[in-house]
């Protein structure tokens, strides 16, 4: 199995499994994945956020697409939809498991976008309106962020690289995210 | 209707979806868009980001081009000896009249006739807003255009006369 096979099949991001893709993990990543291990899990009733996100979850059954990084060696190789797609590289697919690792988060919605990158997204609907969170992870390195709770001005954020800042950010987004 | 000119009010702007992998209930993952918005090749174009597709009007049959395209795609496959996804298929339609596109609030956008090697070829073309902002359009546009799933297309009286 090459570098890319085993970063596509080790570890399952989001579902509170607790094996961790090493592979091109920076060292803080590691240390928020141990941290986000010792969090309780998601739905156990101690956790307010990681409790509004699993709820988030019941209610759209859409948001259960959570086999992405189980098919993602379909999108290892360039044009992978026969239209001209980049491949999904390794480094990406270890940021996108890195991330959701760290922020311990329901499952997003993913699939892979045709410029090599992976893009997830959270919806839901709240007394105050839709609340949505779109993270773009990749192309080489780069990681999107977008926001919009009901009828807020969005917030979109773009960063050149994955790291602790990222991480920061999509805290806050997801703090407003679950209240 | 030359290239470069806007759409008339009526013209109805669309685009195929052909992976499955992208719908929703009533639209798609933002991820679908992906494909489609870029900025002009041509920089001097007075629009900073564009979403390719086509204008009804200049469409002889909507789900026949769309499944030949996406046999295309699975024949590219094929030749070169890659799998081919199950995902790909004509799945639907998303579209918008074109003035309602110019209604669009969140940003200056219009429609422009724009061929190529498809006769039909037109852009929603965003004056406002660019690469920084690309989420922010794409939210936009999976709020505002609608989403047709397939055998739905024909009994919708904006394309029975082209489905």
């Amino acid at each position: 199995m090459n570098q890319v096979s085993q970063a596509f099949t080790s570890g399952r991001a989001g579902t509170g499994q607790t094996n961790i893709t090493m592979t091109g993990m920076p060292a803080w990543a590691v240390g928020a994945a141990m941290f986000t291990l010792s969090l309780n899990p998601l739905g156990t009733g101690v956790s307010t956020l990681s409790n509004e996100l699993a709820r988030a979850q019941q209610i759209s059954p859409f948001a259960r697409k959570d086999g992405f990084f189980d098919r993602v060696a379909d999108y290892a190789s360039d044009d992978w939809d026969g239209d001209g797609a980049v491949a999904v590289s390794a480094d990406e697919v270890a940021n996108a498991r890195s991330l959701l690792n760290a922020l311990n988060v329901s499952n997003p919605e993913i699939v892979a976008g045709s410029d090599g990158s992976i893009c997830m997204e959270w919806i839901r609907q709240s007394s105050t309106g839709e609340k949505k969170v779109y993270v773009d992870v990749g192309p080489k390195g780069k990681v999107l962020t977008f926001a919009r709770f009901g009828q807020s001005s969005p917030i979109e954020k773009h960063f050149n690289e994955y790291g602790p800042d990222v991480i920061d950010h999509l805290r806050v987004l997801f703090s407003i995210y679950a209240a | 209707m030359n290239a470069g000119d806007a759409a008339e009010p009526d013209e109805v702007w669309l685009r195929p979806v052909t992976n499955e992998t992208h719908l929703k209930r009533n639209t798609v993952h933002h991820g679908a868009l992906k494909k489609w918005i870029a900025p002009p090749d041509d920089p001097a174009k007075p629009w900073k980001l564009e979403v390719s597709g086509r204008l009804r009007s200049l469409v002889d049959n909507i789900s026949a081009d769309a499944v030949q395209s996406v046999d295309a795609q699975k024949a590219k496959l094929m030749a070169s000896g890659k799998p081919v996804p199950s995902v790909l298929k004509y799945c639907g339609i998303l579209y918008s009249q074109a003035n309602d596109v110019r209604a669009i609030a969140e940003f200056d956008g219009d429609v422009i006739f724009d061929p190529t090697e498809d006769p039909a070829h037109a852009n929603i073309v965003i004056k406002d807003k660019g690469l920084d902002e690309i989420l922010t359009v794409t939210d936009t546009l999976i709020r505002k255009l609608v989403f047709l799933q397939a055998n739905q297309v024909s009994q919708n009286a904006l394309f029975s006369s082209c489905a």
